[in-house]
């Protein structure tokens, strides 16, 4: 009792201690899945293990860095406690410091994990090195991690964690550093998104061109930018066989960008955040009474306002964004010779960015109802449930069929658009794509309204689709032996209709109707 | 020593501490030579400013109905009764004015106030005889 | 170590404008705050009052004008005024993980001169519940928190913004009680701001009353309550001594005027020469507050105004 009383040493241990806490959770989660997701996939073949882990270290790296940058630039400032850390008697550069140092911890910890543990595990199981060996050869032919330097199981092991942590922590420093003093966790990852994507959307259409005027030096100049690049510090790694000789352009250029990034974290951190407070100065002074427009004519048109202002700009960036992606893809087949069209490239990034954004756009109907302090506050008005909950359905999915029909529609009309519908009964397998895309975001509504958690909802949306259409598949061809597009309709159809049930009831629940 | 104090009163919080404390010694229940609570004990006690208190103990000095003996506190004075007596008087004096401005503003002749008067004596003493 | 700079007053602002985007808050503000005295800011919601206390603790930046607290400049020497300065923000958020006693102790080494026994002392005094997470903190307990985080380090000068807000009338007179034994009995300086006058005035030796981003009246309590008064007298004197009394606020009273007045010793003066029949009436401080801020001066004597 009086040993838990006692001051902190100092403020640096104070710092980390507060961090610590902060990120313990979030690194054990991240280990957990790191480790038990490569055991799922390595399925009846243990020897697949380092294979499997490489595999996910992939998606991890991408998805760890970023989201955990999200959380590094702008945690701080979305529970509203910068406030309180700016008054401290200590410059912002010691507490960004120590957020920066735990944050990349949090996602490096994790690979060392995984990494070891897959090592320590074909030790264990005692496999012939040379079998292993074969399996990661794999991960050469396909380009994966094709460096040469690691020998056996050893080498590779200590060259994936290498190599995965600098990708993952470069995206951590990218994404912090621009989205830095943003007021919550989405704004920062918006902008930070924004920024390397366009980063790599450069870099691609400059390599592109130069393959195209045949100029090697200024590809070589291309490759060194590219290390610095979000991520970039991997293609170091890769590249180390060369030996320090010639590598050390990358090292020093990747080195200088990448502080030159941590800089700008430190030193904006908490700065200029004031200006992102509460308005100050009197509202009557500022607003002048001209400027006050008369009242929404009827609840439905008031509550329709409120829904395309909530779901309408996280729509339209996700279409820009499908846009600049489907320009990405062509341009980077075009450099390994392949000819894409934009209109079926466009199509395929639409189908997965749209995806995506269902899912957020279903969560984001109800996203601020339930929260205790807003949810309050529209239970106290008198406004019918029933109409609240239909209107905001129903305009949030116009929204989102008017953004992305519209993409669509675009792609179809492009060049090479057409060949979209060659495939056998277009009409039937059309009605089942967007019926799919409906249930997706009635689905998440209703995850959401179950579970208020914003990514508790996210991982069991995807789950449910998943697990269903994996369900619904083995049942079907057991019995039926043959899909037919029909039956997919109907069971979606079925699921929908439930779906939407659930989320109505979960709604009215949250509201305090329930009798 | 209970005092009380009214918050958001036109009378100024030093104000109705003097009047309190003068009011207790003409009545007795202040007796001569009595310790007061020090400074910091009674701005404690009516959470007051320690300023306000300490002007008004040398206020109250001033006038002649406290002392301050160095080094250990301040007490009641000797002729407390008799100067605080005089000080009301002078107090008494104006309130019974306003009294009369208010009176004379309602449209009442000197008479009719003076009558006024005399009732409201007339009553604390049935008053008095019924409580003894 | 510096005398000179313990002689200067706690807070000195000289002609400090500040503007957010096109929302012009403080235009030339003067104040000075003499060292050991409890000090209240008064203003309406908006006028400006946390703005000026974000100033003199550097979490913004001034556009014009220069800030002195406790002899520094907070614009350029933001810790030294933050670890010599107490503060307590205006619904301060605090890490809501946290248990009570893990942030008394997550702070202490910032400060230099955090006493770890006054804190734990504070926090039994102030009923704070050591090992309640913040979250689950109530109003007032998350209020009394953030006084003993801000009283710990035992201060010279603490900056309290509207600490009374979230206080039930107990809470704010036991408040009161802490701040006359703990701070005042102990000589420190006290800069608080509030909108409850009449929990200011028993506590505050100065007061000082913010308008459209400028000090309107700064003077002692005791003196401000007798420097502004009201007085009574009809339309026909009014309309001939107008011009020679500071009005701040007026009213008609059917064949009379009631005009507030600053400087009330020399106007009764004026109103003794002149042979002028008056009535006097005792304002208290809500009133005289009311009489600054919301106040209209501009009287004219020709018009025929409809009483209320």
């Amino acid at each position: 009792m009086s040993t838990k009383l006692k001051p902190m040493r100092s403020a640096w241990w104070s710092l980390l201690w507060k961090e610590w806490h902060e990120h313990k959770w979030h690194m054990v989660g991240l280990s957990v899945v790191l480790v038990v997701l490569p055991l799922v996939f390595m399925g009846n073949d243990p020897q697949t293990l380092l294979v499997t882990t490489s595999m996910s270290l992939l998606c991890y790296g991408l998805l760890a860095g970023l989201f955990t940058g999200m959380g590094t630039a702008a945690g701080e400032n979305s529970r509203g406690t910068m406030r309180f850390l700016q008054s401290l008697p200590v410059g912002t550069e010691k507490p960004a410091t120590a957020r920066l140092f735990l944050s990349c911890l949090t996602v490096i910890a994790p690979i060392c994990v995984a990494v070891g543990f897959a090592y320590a595990y074909l030790l264990a199981q005692q496999y012939h090195p040379l079998d292993v060996e074969v399996m990661l050869d794999w991960t050469r032919q396909a380009s994966l991690f094709s460096t040469q330097t690691f020998n056996g199981i050893a080498g590779y092991s200590l060259m994936l964690a290498l190599l995965s942590s600098l990708v993952t922590a470069s995206l951590l420093v990218w994404m912090a550093a621009f989205g830095v003093n943003r007021s919550d966790e989405v704004r920062a990852g918006a902008i930070g998104f924004l920024v390397i994507a366009f980063v790599w959307l450069c870099i691609l259409a400059a390599q592109s061109w130069l393959e195209w005027v045949n100029w090697t030096a200024g590809i070589d100049v291309l490759t060194v930018i590219m290390a610095a690049a979000p991520g970039g510090p991997g293609l170091i790694a890769s590249l180390s066989t060369a030996g320090f000789g010639t590598v050390w352009p990358y090292v020093v250029f990747s080195f200088l960008v990448h502080a030159y990034l941590i800089r700008r974290y430190l030193r904006r951190y908490g700065r200029g955040a004031s200006r992102s407070g509460r308005p100050l100065g009197s509202a009557t002074k500022t607003v002048p009474s001209g400027w006050l427009l008369p009242p929404r004519r009827s609840q439905l048109s008031a509550i329709i306002w409120k829904q395309v202002q909530e779901t309408g700009p996280l729509v339209a960036l996700a279409a820009v964004a499908a846009i600049l992606f489907a320009g990405v893809i062509v341009l980077l087949n075009r450099y390994n010779g392949f000819r894409s069209s934009f209109g079926e490239t466009l199509a395929g990034t639409a189908l997965g960015v749209g995806y995506l954004v269902t899912v957020v756009a279903g969560m984001g109907v109800f996203l601020e109802d339930v929260k205790p302090k807003v949810g309050i506050f529209w239970r106290s008005r008198p406004v019918n449930v029933t109409t609240w909950f239909f209107v905001k359905f129903f305009t949030g999915l116009v929204v989102l069929v008017g953004c992305f029909g519209s993409l669509f529609l675009l792609a179809y009309l492009l060049p090479g658009g057409r060949r979209l519908l060659d495939a056998h009964q277009p009409a039937m397998h059309a009605t089942a794509f967007a019926l799919a895309f409906l249930l997706t975001y009635t689905l998440s509504m209703a995850s959401y309204c179950m579970g208020k958690h914003p990514i508790v909802a996210f991982m069991a949306t995807i789950g449910i689709v998943y697990s269903g259409a994996v369900a619904s598949s083995v049942v079907v061809n057991r019995v039926l032996g043959q899909w037919e597009p029909e039956l997919a309709i109907g069971l979606i159809l079925v699921a929908q209709i439930a779906a939407m049930a659930i989320a109505w009831g979960a709604l009215r629940f949250n509201w305090g109707w329930h009798k | 020593m209970l005092l009380r104090i009214e918050k958001g009163s036109a009378v100024p919080i030093s104000r109705q501490i003097i009047g309190q404390i003068a009011m207790l010694c003409v009545s007795g229940k202040l007796k001569a030579g009595e310790r007061l609570p020090s400074v910091r004990e009674l701005a404690r006690d009516l959470a007051v400013n320690q300023n306000t208190v300490l002007r008004v103990y040398e206020r109250l000095v001033a006038d002649g109905l406290l002392e301050m003996r160095h080094g250990q506190g301040t007490f009641v004075a000797d002729g407390a009764k008799s100067s605080s007596l005089a000080s009301h008087r002078k107090q008494l004096l104006e309130e019974l004015r306003q009294l009369a401005q208010q009176g004379l503003s309602l449209g009442l002749s000197a008479d009719q106030i003076h009558e006024l008067l005399a009732k409201a004596l007339e009553q604390l003493n049935k008053q008095l005889q019924t409580q003894t | 170590m510096n005398t000179s700079s313990n002689s200067a007053p706690a807070i000195d602002i000289q002609g400090v404008h500040k503007a957010f985007r096109r929302n012009q808050v403080l235009r030339g503000m003067n104040l000075q705050v003499e060292r050991g005295k409890t000090f209240a800011f008064l203003g309406r919601n908006g006028a400006g009052k946390t703005t000026t206390i974000q100033l003199l603790l550097g979490l913004l930046n001034r556009d014009e004008g220069a800030i002195r607290v406790l002899g520094h400049d907070p614009e350029q020497q933001p810790l030294e005024v933050r670890s010599n300065v107490g503060y307590l923000a205006e619904d301060q958020t605090m890490y809501g993980w946290m248990k009570c006693s893990d942030i008394l102790r997550f702070l202490a080494p910032f400060y230099p001169t955090w006493d770890h026994d006054l804190a734990l002392t504070y926090a039994k005094e102030f009923e704070v519940p050591l090992q309640t997470k913040i979250k689950h903190l109530s109003k007032g307990q998350n209020v009394r928190l953030g006084l003993v985080l801000a009283l710990a380090h035992r201060p010279e000068l603490v900056i309290l913004d509207d600490p009374a807000l979230g206080l039930d009338p107990i809470m704010r007179k036991q408040f009161n009680r802490d701040l006359i034994t703990h701070l005042q009995g102990e000589g420190r300086t006290i800069f608080y701001s509030s909108h409850l006058l009449y929990e200011v005035e028993p506590v505050a030796d100065e007061v000082a009353i913010l308008k459209d981003g400028q000090i309107v009246r700064q003077a002692e309590t005791e003196q401000l309550r007798a420097d502004v008064k009201q007085i009574v007298l009809n339309r026909q004197s009014a309309a001939l001594i107008y011009e020679q009394l500071s009005v701040l606020d007026h009213r008609p009273d059917g064949d009379d005027v009631a005009f507030t007045v600053e400087g009330a010793e020399a106007a009764l003066e004026t109103l003794q020469r002149e042979g002028a029949e008056h009535r006097v009436v005792d304002l208290n401080l809500d009133e005289i507050f009311e009489a600054y801020v919301t106040g209209d001066s501009s009287f004219s004597p020709l018009t025929q105004e409809v009483p209320v």
